[in-house]
C-alpha cells in the first residue's frame, strides 16, 4: 500500500514508535528477557538460516556471556557478538516497525524479527548449536548531546557489575572516574590515543592536566582562522629520560570546541619548538609554508 | 580549489594534486571509501559521492591514499556500521567537505612522541 500523504495521526504516531524503541533502551531498571519468546523467535531465526533450533544459554553482561563462551567451546579470547540481533537493530526496525503499524507492510519475516528484538535482548553470541544472550543492561548514564557519559561512575552497567567507563562517548578508564587522584604523568605518557588524553584533560581540568605532568610555560599562542585558541607550550624543566623539553600544542576543534593536546613533530620541523603554526603544520608533516588549509571542521 | 590547498577534518585532510603515482593500486571493495577509521569508536571519515562510481580511491606501496574525483567529493564523518549497511549516519562531530572533481592526496595527522623517539599517527 503506498501512501501519498501522512494522516495528523499517522504522523504523531512516529513519535510513539520512535519514543518506544528509545525508552526501552534507555530507561534504567532491570528488563527482564522475555524467554519464552525469545526461545520461539532464536529457532525461528536459525531456522531461517538453515540451522537446528541451539541450546539457548542466558548470560547476565557482556562479559559472563564472554566468560560462557569460553567455557563452553574451549576457546580463550574474544567471541564476536551478533551482526544481526542486538540493540544496533532498534534504528532500522523502529522504523519498519513504524510502517507496520500504520498498515503500509506487513511481513512475516520482519514481524517475526521485530519481536526477537523486542525481548529485552541486548546482544548474542551466536553459535551452531548454542545461542547466548545477553539482556539489555539496568543502567546507562548519557549527556545532553546522547553520548554515553557519567562523572561519577559508570556510563553503562549489567546487573552482575559489569561496567563500562565512558566520557562524551569515549571508552575511559575505570580509575579515571572512580579515583581521578591516581591519574599521573606515567598514565598520560602511556595513553597514545589523543581522545582518550583530551577525556583525562577534560575530567581533572587543564591546570591540574599540565601541573601533573610538571607544570609548562607557554612558548607561543594565536587564534586559529576560526578564533580558536592553539598554544605552544614546553615543559617547565627537562625531562630527565629524554634529556630535553617536552613539548605540547594545544588545539581546539572548530566543530566541536574540544581541546586536544598533541605531541608536535619536533624531530622533523624544529620550527615546531617555536612557533604554533609551526606546530600545528609539523602534525601534518608540513612547514607552516606549505600547510594551506582553505578549510576545517 | 587550487593545487597544494588543503582541507581538513580532524585528525585528516586532503590535499589537492596534480597527479596520483603510476605504483599506487586501485582499492576496492566496500572499504575502499573509508579513509580513516575511529581506533576506539564507530566513527570513521568516509569518502561519499552521489555517483559513488565518481570516486576512485588508490593506495601507494607505503600505504599512501589518494582519490580520483570524476565528479564532487564529500569527505564525511559517519558512523561506520551505518555506512556499511548502506545508511548514512553523521556522528555529529566534524562537519563534511566537498571538492570538485580531481585528483587529491590523504594526509594523516601525526605526533611525534619524545618518550619513544618515534612518530606516529594521531589515534583518536
Amino acid at each position: 500500500m503506498l501512501l501519498e500523504t501522512l494522516t495528523p495521526e499517522q504522523e504523531a504516531h512516529i513519535e510513539v514508535v520512535k519514543n518506544y524503541w528509545l525508552s526501552k533502551l534507555f530507561t534504567n531498571g532491570v528488563k527482564e528477557i522475555k524467554k519464552e519468546l525469545i526461545e520461539e523467535k532464536i529457532s525461528w531465526m536459525y531456522d531461517l538460516c538453515g540451522y537446528k533450533a541451539p541450546k539457548i544459554v542466558y548470560s547476565k553482561s557482556p562479559e559472563d556471556a564472554q566468560r560462557i563462551a569460553r567455557e563452553a567451546t574451549g576457546e580463550e579470547g574474544y567471541h564476536e557478538f551478533s551482526s544481526y540481533g542486538n540493540v544496533s537493530d532498534y534504528g532500522w526496525v523502529s522504523f519498519y516497525d513504524y510502517f507496520t503499524q500504520i498498515g503500509v507492510i506487513n511481513d512475516e519475516n520482519f514481524n517475526n524479527y521485530r519481536q526477537l528484538i523486542d525481548c529485552n535482548v541486548y546482544d548474542m553470541i551466536q553459535f551452531d548449536e548454542m545461542c547466548i544472550v545477553v539482556p539489555l543492561p539496568d543502567f546507562i548514564s548519557r549527556d545532553n548531546s546522547l553520548r554515553l557519559h557519567n562523572e561519577d561512575g559508570p556510563a553503562i552497567s549489567w546487573s552482575d557489575g559489569t561496567a563500562y567507563y565512558f566520557w562524551k562517548g569515549t571508552a575511559i578508564e575505570k580509575d579515571w572516574i572512580e579515583d581521578p587522584n591516581s591519574i599521573s604523568d606515567e598514565m598520560i605518557i602511556n595513553t597514545t590515543d589523543v581522545e582518550k588524553r583530551r577525556c583525562i584533560m577534560e575530567i581533572v581540568g587543564a591546570d591540574r592536566y599540565y601541573q601533573i605532568l610538571g607544570g609548562v610555560v607557554t612558548i607561543d599562542e594565536d587564534d586559529d582562522a576560526y578564533g580558536k585558541p592553539m598554544r605552544l607550550m614546553r615543559s617547565k624543566k627537562k625531562d630527565k629520560a629524554i634529556n630535553d623539553y617536552v613539548y605540547y600544542l594545544s588545539v581546539t576543534d572548530t566543530s566541536t570546541d574540544r581541546i586536544y593536546n598533541i605531541y608536535p613533530n619536533i624531530k622533523e620541523f624544529p620550527d615546531a619548538k617555536k612557533n604554533v603554526w609551526s606546530a600545528k603544520a609539523s602534525t601534518f608533516r608540513m612547514t607552516k609554508e606549505e600547510f594551506k588549509v582553505i578549510s576545517e571542521s | 580549489m587550487n593545487i597544494n590547498e588543503i582541507k581538513r577534518q580532524g585528525d585528516v585532510a586532503l590535499i589537492k594534486i596534480n597527479e596520483i603515482p603510476a605504483s599506487a593500486k586501485l582499492r576496492s571493495g566496500k572499504m575502499a571509501n573509508i579513509i580513516a577509521r575511529g581506533e576506539h569508536s564507530d566513527h570513521s571519515h568516509i569518502l561519499t559521492a552521489d555517483n559513488v562510481s565518481d570516486i576512485e580511491v588508490f593506495e601507494d606501496t607505503d600505504g599512501t591514499l589518494y582519490v580520483n574525483a570524476k565528479g564532487e567529493l564529500c569527505l564525511e564523518h559517519l558512523m561506520e556500521s551505518s555506512y556499511l549497511r548502506g545508511t548514512k549516519t553523521w556522528t555529529g562531530e566534524h562537519t563534511a567537505h566537498t571538492f570538485p572533481a580531481g585528483t587529491y592526496k590523504f594526509l594523516p595527522q601525526y605526533e611525534y612522541h619524545p618518550y619513544d623517539d618515534e612518530i606516529r599517527r594521531v589515534q583518536d
